[in-house]
């Protein structure tokens, strides 16, 4: 950690201990609102634990980025607790999203997918799951819908949404789609042949400069590394220096909350930190915003116990850390042998396939309607390392010596390889949860965050079913070696829902405003507040879904005095 | 995208396993030059050293250099040997977080000695390759102490990997031997020294 990564980035907007509005987490759920907070006047400290990168941090070099403690900290000093169904315990990186101003969003490969209106009505739609406690989102989607247009302008999102029949918002992204190569074309028809609707994946890469922002320079290089020229539209670069802009909000990093102080009343008061040197300090504020991860924000309630919250902040009914969801994840590829005239003039060199279709959204006929996901096509990464290590070690298999040399040489000198990834509905169980382990302590001397990940049965044949599409597009398109990497598992870095929305207050965590139905001065903005998970990466609802939230505490300020 | 992230070689170290880097490690890794004028850069960027023997002694050295050739094996492109993935392999072991898993090497190399002069009367690594082979298949159904030979094998692949085809800074992939395999091309900005000195 050098110097420049823990320096404070804007104004001191504290007046004698005192700010408006603390905001925990810097990444997809807290910059939003710090920035509309901000631009409202309301003076705003945003805490973040990770440090404070720039671009010059940014470079290609695989192992530290994306293998060491980079953007996750090392499970030696800060690790959560897997709890498998066996109960055997691991330590692990798992439930990490990114430790750095910016978060996640950092790191993240830019998919910017939208809910659709039925998945804010799930359980009306399906009925009652067995095992499941499904449960409608208490806004309607007229609610949320208008704030997807404001955040893809805030940060600039490429793409033809328009291509998508099954999305409804009607409003054009605000940059056109990225080049493509010409595996898009391969897909379109091959999926148009099938009854499918393929259309380019919206992302948060400028393809043309935008707000002072130049446009992708092509690496490839998006997902698990840091933007070196900023094209990415991570909160980092779209909207944290707006916030800092304003002249009301000023960032802290290597800064942990570790506790919500409240009053008798139940109101928050305060929140406590460690800063880099490990020295303590209490801020004083009208109102507090939680975003510091679904995992993260939990532990952080959990560990708010006060004798108004004596279970941990919001916790009087149990429901914080409940209804964990890590998105369904599954995965796939084909090969094309490189002299294969269909792909011999495809320029690699214009990248992105981005290409996604959204016909199993929902599968199944009425009674039996099945919630179903995403899919996307990709090329694979360009990581040597992990392209080699996904070779040699997969699925419990064991690859080396002349084996693995042969393999590697197959893929990486003699063809030509398209992915896709499948992105799934998972269903909220109570048994997936949250909760302080009682024996594991991080650096700082404070219970780390267990999780157990139990999934719904029905997860698992959902999962396969959008993996079985995958394939047979790549077999439509004429793809050799058809294999499904992944069939069906989580993606550790999607998470939602351990403090629900809900209109419920016995149900749930926060209301229709994700303001804790007991502390009505907290907000909790991240992933944590969505009851069900979607069938898309939820990084584009959390931040749009904050906006809303943000308007919401600026419309209750005076009543809850928050503003003067 | 994702799947590729934060496969830290460590990513899940069962509770028993007893981690050897100290919770400070994060100001052990701090180059003293970073203290300097806000915003500069460390000024101490070499290469990590080619100093052997930093984690291993020289019995430890040779067997995993043996065993390092075996999993990447010179044939017409270059192996393990030839892209120095040993030095990678011993400056990440004398490092928090991989030295960590220094006990389970030592563990391993007892293992693989005792065994080979058992059978063959020789250290493991002039064993031919074929009896190297056949031990090493061995060491995966091997208990290790508390830990399994799996997991040692599993971390040494990883590494060795590492060590082949990760960026020359951290001492390995020599001469970008690695890379040329693959005819990769690594993209810029690359680091000017590894992460431990960056900060």
């Amino acid at each position: 950690m050098l110097e420049r990564h823990g320096r404070p980035l804007g104004n001191d907007v504290a007046r004698a201990g005192t700010v408006d509005v603390v905001v925990i987490g810097s990444g997809a759920g807290g910059a939003p609102v710090a920035l509309s907070l901000a631009r409202a006047g309301l003076r705003v400290v945003v805490l973040e634990k990770g440090p404070a990168y720039t671009r010059e941090d940014f470079i290609y070099d695989e192992i530290g980025i994306c293998r060491r403690d980079f953007f996750v900290p090392s499970p030696s000093e800060e690790p959560h607790i897997l709890q498998r169904s066996n109960g055997q315990r691991e330590k692990t990186t798992h439930g990490w999203t990114a430790n750095c101003v910016g978060g996640a969003t950092v790191h993240f490969s830019g998919f910017t997918y939208r809910l659709q209106p039925s998945d804010l009505k799930l359980r009306t739609l399906l009925g009652p799951v067995a095992g499941s406690i499904l449960s409608d989102w208490p806004i309607a989607w007229r609610e949320l819908a208008p704030y997807y247009t404001r955040i893809e302008r805030e940060l600039g999102v490429s793409g033809d949404a328009a291509k998508n029949p099954f999305d409804v918002v009607a409003e054009k992204l605000p940059l056109p789609p990225l080049l493509e190569n010409g595996f898009a074309t391969l897909i379109d028809q091959a999926c148009t042949k099938l009854g499918w609707h393929a259309y380019p994946t919206a992302r948060a890469i400028l393809s043309q400069p935008y707000r002072g922002r130049s446009s992708c320079a092509y690496t490839r290089f998006c997902g698990s590394y840091g933007c070196t020229t900023g094209a990415k539209s991570s909160v980092l670069e779209a909207l944290l220096p707006q916030a800092i802009k304003t002249g009301n909000c000023q960032i802290r990093p290597l800064s942990m909350a570790y506790e919500i102080d409240s009053d008798d009343s139940g109101r928050a008061q305060a929140v406590h930190y460690i800063d880099r040197a490990g020295a303590r300090h209490r801020l004083a504020c009208r109102a507090v915003v939680v975003a510091c991860s679904t995992v993260e924000s939990a532990r952080l309630l959990l560990l708010s116990k006060s004798k108004a919250h004596p279970e941990g902040l919001g916790n009087q009914e149990g429901w914080v850390g409940r209804g964990l969801m890590f998105l369904g994840f599954g995965a796939g590829e084909g090969e094309f042998a490189r002299d294969d005239p269909r792909i011999r003039k495809i320029d690699f060199n214009a990248p992105f396939v981005n290409r996604s279709f959204q016909d199993l959204y929902l599968i199944g006929k009425r009674s039996r309607k099945r919630k179903g996901g995403t899919l996307s096509f990709l090329l694979p990464h360009g990581n040597p390392i992990h392209a080699a290590e996904q070779l040699a070690l997969h699925r419990g298999k064991r690859l080396w010596g002349s084996a693995l040399k042969d393999a590697l040489r197959q893929r990486f000198l003699q063809t030509r390889q398209l992915e896709f990834e499948v992105f799934s509905e998972t269903l909220p169980v109570a048994a997936s949860q949250v909760t302080l382990d009682d024996q594991v302590k991080d650096r700082f001397g404070l219970p780390v965050a267990r999780f157990t990940d139990q999934r719904h049965p029905l997860d698992r044949t959902t999962n396969l079913a959008l993996v079985k599409a995958g394939l047979r597009v790549l077999e439509e398109m004429g793809a050799q070696r058809l294999q499904a990497t992944h069939r069906a598992e989580s993606t550790y870095w999607l998470q939602a829902g351990t403090c629900r929305f809900g209109a419920d207050r016995r149900t749930s965590v926060l209301d229709r405003d994700c303001r804790v139905h007991t502390a009505p001065n907290v907000f909790v903005t991240d992933g944590a507040f969505m009851p069900t998970s979607g069938g898309v990466p939820n990084t584009l609802t959390i931040q749009a879904n904050a906006l809303r939230v943000a308007d919401r505490i600026i419309a209750l300020g005076k009543a809850l005095s928050i503003t003067g | 995208m994702h799947r590729r992230r934060f496969i830290l070689v460590l990513a899940s170290a069962p509770l028993a396993a007893k981690l050897a880097c100290k919770p400070s490690g994060r100001g052990k890794r701090r180059n003293k030059s970073d203290t300097g004028p806000l915003g500069q850069r460390a000024t101490d960027c070499r290469v990590a050293s080619r100093q052997r023997g930093k984690a291993l002694n020289p019995r430890q050295w040779r067997t995993y250099r043996a065993a390092c050739e075996r999993i990447i094996p010179a044939d017409r492109d270059p192996g393990a040997t030839d892209a120095d993935v040993i030095s990678f392999l011993d400056e990440q072991l004398s490092r928090p977080p991989i030295a960590a898993f220094l006990p389970l090497f030592a563990a391993g190399d007892r293992w693989l000695n005792l065994t080979a002069m058992r059978r063959f009367r020789r250290p493991f690594f002039s064993l031919p390759p074929q009896q190297q082979d056949a031990m090493l298949s061995e060491l995966l159904q091997t208990r290790l102490g508390d830990q399994s030979g799996a997991r040692l094998f599993d971390t040494l692949l990883g590494l060795t990997l590492e060590g082949f085809f990760g960026d020359p800074i951290y001492g390995g992939n020599r001469d970008e031997r690695g890379w040329q395999m693959l005819k990769h091309l690594p993209r810029i900005p690359r680091p000017a020294c590894p992460r431990w000195a960056r900060g």
